[in-house]
């Protein structure tokens, strides 16, 4: 395939992409109610192409067991078997359907990543902005304590907790999550550290407000733009951390379906110029790019960017 | 840290004082350098901090694929070797570079903002 035939494909995929984000919005905007219409009319095309492709990602997850033409672990070929009818993506290295694991996949890595991603802000973002507001002992011990854990290297950390509580899923939400909370907590208090010595925070500890009213009427509105652009990069590397976990045998196990490890999984047939094991790699790609879109719409909204 | 930048930036430009600027005839480079920067510093030092104590720790894996003699390098072999002392060094080398970089841009962001510079 020529240069200009990939433009030229590249092309289309962009405008099908856009016309897709066009109606999908016409649609909602239809469908809601006056103020939530309202609101989404103002989305650029390139966050209603996010949302629309979300929310084919949560239909696809929530409905796996309908959609899917094939069970998730069950053996239903040949190995590396090429695409035709009835294996419309092929099957893996053990003779899986492709498609019916990278939509189950969908269920596991996604919600998995979207979970641990939101613990780790509501962690990380509550206890930033406690310290940023109280001060004194509280902002100190709590920072220490973040420096104690992030001075051990990430994935070795990790590797340690699991070991020690044990593997399974829920165990690992919580150790990434707990991880990534001290990253967020960094970011979430350097921020409201330029806030809370505002006018109008101090007017509001002056009127009576209780130290919950304040962060979350007063700090967190005025810290949410960083945060929500920190949200989205978050959201790829916690991707990449479950990735390198199961990888390393300790994340999503073996049968159950995770993009992470199908890629790995069926990386031998890139040599042979398949691009069958790139499909998981460029749904992960998507995802992201998608979310991407979206925050920057929330974003712009946030900031009250007018242009 | 690109994304941080801009998300930092976009925030500050629908305040007034921008505004002000704008009307005020400057050029838009100058407008942001001068006026909207030094109010985005806090968060932008911290995510360059954290990227930065991530290059010192993280560089183990390419220093070994790549062969090159530094500290991760050096860690990994003295693993292979049982040699504690020096494992034990390095482990302390990464640690101090983590909470002497996160020092540092809590340091910075306090310099950046005057308000916190003379607390009441």
């Amino acid at each position: 395939m020529g240069l200009t035939t990939g433009l030229f494909w590249l092309a289309v995929a962009v405008i099908v992409g856009l016309a897709a984000g066009w109606i999908f919005r016409a649609a909602v905007v239809a469908a809601s109610p006056r103020p939530i219409a309202r609101e989404l009319r103002t989305a650029p095309l390139t966050a209603s192409f996010g949302m629309l492709v979300i929310l084919i990602y949560i239909l696809l997850a929530v409905f796996a067991p309908l959609v899917a033409p094939f069970p998730e672990t069950e053996v239903v070929g040949t190995e590396y078997q090429p695409w035709d009818d009835v294996h419309l993506l092929g099957t893996d290295n053990l003779g899986r359907d492709m498609l019916s694991r990278l939509i189950y996949a969908a269920r596991n890595t996604v919600g998995i990543a979207f979970i641990t991603t939101a613990l780790a802000f509501t962690l990380g973002v509550m206890t930033g902005l406690l310290a940023a507001s109280v001060g004194g002992w509280v902002d100190q011990v709590l920072s220490r304590v973040v420096d104690v854990l992030m001075a051990i290297p990430a994935l070795i950390f990790a590797l340690l907790l699991l070991t020690i509580v044990g593997t399974s899923i829920v165990n690992m939400i919580l150790v990434i999550a707990l991880i990534d909370s001290t990253r967020v907590f960094r970011l979430a208090r350097a921020v409201a550290m330029n806030i809370v010595v505002m006018d109008y925070v101090e007017a509001a500890r002056l009127r009576g407000e209780g130290l919950l009213r304040l962060n979350i009427r007063e700090i967190l509105p005025n810290a949410m733009a960083p945060l929500v652009a920190e949200f989205g990069l978050r959201f790829c590397f916690v991707f990449l951390m479950i990735s390198a976990l199961s990888f390393l045998g300790l994340g999503i196990q073996p049968p159950t379906a995770d993009w992470g490890s199908m890629v790995k999984d069926n990386a031998t047939l890139i040599s042979f110029g398949d691009i069958t094991p790139l499909l998981p790699a460029g749904a992960i790609a998507l995802l992201t790019v998608c979310v991407n879109f979206v925050v920057d719409w929330q974003l712009h909204r946030a900031s009250g960017l007018k242009e | 840290m690109m994304r941080m930048t801009r998300a930092a930036i976009i925030n500050l430009l629908a305040s007034p004082y921008i505004e002000m600027a704008q009307l005020k005839g400057m050029n838009p480079m100058r407008v942001i350098v001068k006026h909207a920067l030094p109010n985005a510093l806090a968060p932008i030092i911290n995510v360059i901090a954290l990227n930065l104590a991530y290059l010192i720790t993280g560089v183990v894996v390419v220093e070994v694929v790549f062969v090159y003699p530094g500290l991760g390098q050096l860690m990994v072999d003295s693993v292979a070797a049982r040699d504690m002392p020096v494992v034990q060094g390095v482990a302390l080398v990464f640690a101090a570079a983590y909470v002497f970089l996160n020092l540092a841009a809590d340091v910075l962001a306090t310099l950046s903002n005057p308000r916190l510079v003379h607390g009441r």
